[in-house]
């Protein structure tokens, strides 16, 4: 994932990745924030 | 195929994810770490990909410059509307000062405060001071009451809020309800005593102007509007800037939506570059006519009732003249009244007399202040009189633009809940209307004319063969939307010939929704 050339890819596919990734990346903080919460209420 | 690959890791990510185990705190904690990692891991690349995103954005912006002439032209075009009133050939010196607005607004205008009403009267004594004369409290002595507040104005000239001021008015409308009347004719009758001083400056103003420009003031000013007008309309930045900032969307103005556009004003397939920039140039001025026309209508109630006035025309023969010699007569009356009143007052004798003699004035006042009114009307009147049936509607519209009351009793009979400041800003677009370089309607329709407007401009454009229908001109909301297609064609035209393409437009809109940033 790293090496993504982002440089070759068109305007349209950039906005894509950039959705993609945004997406996952909301993903995961909500999880992480979830179980946190969970953790907390546990204790 | 990037993308594609980017979902295929993130599919398996998440896979991995829901196969750990959240069966006990020590689980859950490493599930979280799990989860953090990827979040810390993915961020950079996010980032990597965002700066990149927003390096492509900038490299488009940075194609479209703003164009600097606009500001000057814009200028240059305000500076020579300002002194279009002085070559106004259908009012005086008074409306052209002002007079008629701010002195009829301090009496109608119950909602004034004192304040409001000390800055109307400081304007006033401004716009004196400005054609050279410095009036002192001794010029107000023809009314005994606006003297007596006169001297206190004038005592606090610099300092209109002070509190003796506001005492002494307030001390005087107790005795003197009629006060502001007192002042407001007075400042009248000085105005008419130095006539000959404002039309002396306001001349000497107008020379300056011709002296400057050694041009046909108007016809300056359409030049000068025509080119910011242009200059305007391909205003790429602006454009761009409503892109960027997301007012339009770039998907209404593909090859095929235009083409829709362009097929509902002419009929050719496989428009060539030529027959194109005809067509522009077409719509341009169909453009034009539809906010010419569209202001007609909304203007036809003033001519509708100026028609009435120019019908009864006769009757306006020399009122102006006599309505002046009848005031001179009533203010022989006053000043007779006037002159055993002071003795009186400064020797502080016969009270009875004294509040004889100010019943008496202010009876008189009002007769005066009556003739000044109808004087204001039989101005106007008189000006509707040097009209005649070849006259074109431009100059009806321009003689009632050139009047604030008949204005506004003009648009209180249509909408009793109109402001003065709807007042006010029709006088101004209709004053835009009046010098605007596109008209063709209104500088060419006679007073006598019965035409439907909506077939000549029908037929006008069929010359040019262009499709308008006189349903399609029928109504506020089809003339907006004429113009409506017409700006997107425009916008369209912009478009093909600026160093972007829409695509990049496209871009551009679509990374200002995804990310915002100070300029978005």
């Amino acid at each position: 994932m790293d090496n993504m050339d982002l440089k070759k890819i068109s305007n349209e596919e950039l906005l894509d990745v950039y959705k993609t990734l945004e997406d996952f990346l909301e993903f995961l903080q909500s999880e992480s924030d979830k179980e946190k919460n969970v953790g907390e209420n546990d204790e | 195929m990037m993308n594609d690959e980017l979902i295929k890791l993130i599919d398996a990510e998440k896979e991995i994810l829901s196969t750990l185990p959240k069966n006990n705190i020590r689980n859950k904690k490493k599930y979280v770490e799990t989860l953090d990692k990827d979040i810390s891991d993915y961020s950079d690349t996010f980032d990597k990909v965002k700066k990149e995103v927003l390096k492509r954005k900038q490299v488009i912006c940075d194609k479209i410059t703003e164009n600097n002439d606009l500001d000057v032209l814009l200028e240059k075009v305000s500076l020579i509307k300002k002194e279009l009133y002085l070559f106004n050939d259908y009012n005086s010196a008074y409306e052209k000062m002002g007079f008629d607005k701010i002195l009829y607004n301090l009496v109608i205008d119950d909602t004034k405060t004192l304040e409001d009403v000390n800055e109307d009267i400081y304007a006033c004594v401004l716009k004196f001071k400005e054609a050279g004369i410095e009036l002192k409290d001794v010029n107000f002595k023809y009314s005994p009451i606006a003297y007596e507040y006169m001297k206190e104005f004038f005592k606090y000239i610099k300092n209109l809020k002070d509190s003796s001021l506001k005492n002494k008015f307030e001390e005087l409308y107790w005795q003197f309800p009629d006060i502001i009347m007192h002042i407001e004719t007075t400042f009248k009758n000085l105005y008419y005593k130095n006539i000959k001083v404002f039309d002396k400056y306001l001349i000497s103003l107008k020379n300056k102007v011709i002296s400057d420009n050694k041009k046909d003031i108007f016809e300056l000013y359409k030049e000068e509007k025509e080119k910011y007008d242009l200059v305007n309309r391909n205003n790429m930045f602006e454009i761009f800037n409503k892109f960027k900032n997301r007012e339009l969307n770039p998907d209404d103005y593909s090859r095929v939506k235009i083409d829709q556009l362009l097929n509902t004003f002419i009929e050719v397939d496989n428009i060539d570059e030529k027959t194109y920039q005809d067509i522009i140039v077409n719509l341009s001025k169909l453009y034009n006519t539809t906010i010419e026309y569209q202001k007609y209508l909304k203007y036809n109630y003033i001519l509708e009732n100026m028609r009435k006035i120019y019908a009864e025309k006769e009757k306006y023969k020399d009122v102006v003249k006599i309505k002046i010699k009848e005031i001179n007569k009533e203010e022989k009356k006053l000043l007779r009244l006037v002159k055993k009143f002071y003795p009186l007052k400064l020797k502080n004798k016969k009270p009875d007399l004294i509040d004889k003699l100010n019943m008496d004035i202010n009876n008189q006042m009002k007769v005066i202040k009556g003739l000044y009114e109808s004087l204001e009307e039989d101005k106007f009147n008189e000006c509707v009189k040097s009209l005649n049936d070849n006259s074109e509607i431009s100059s009806m519209l321009g003689i009632a633009n050139s009047y604030y009351i008949y204005q506004y009793k003009c648009l209180k009979e249509v909408n009793e809940e109109s402001s003065f400041n709807d007042v006010s800003n029709n006088i101004i677009d209709l004053g835009d209307l009046l010098c605007s370089p596109y008209n063709n309607l209104i500088n060419n329709i006679n007073i006598g004319d019965d035409k439907d407007i909506k077939i000549i401009i029908s037929e006008r454009y069929k010359l040019a063969n262009i499709n308008i229908s006189v349903d399609q001109l029928e109504d506020e909301g089809n003339l907006e939307n004429i113009q409506n297609n017409i700006e997107k064609i425009f916008i369209f035209d912009n478009i093909s010939k600026c160093p972007v393409e829409l695509g990049d437009i496209e871009y551009v809109y679509k990374v200002s929704n995804l990310i915002k940033t100070d300029d978005n």
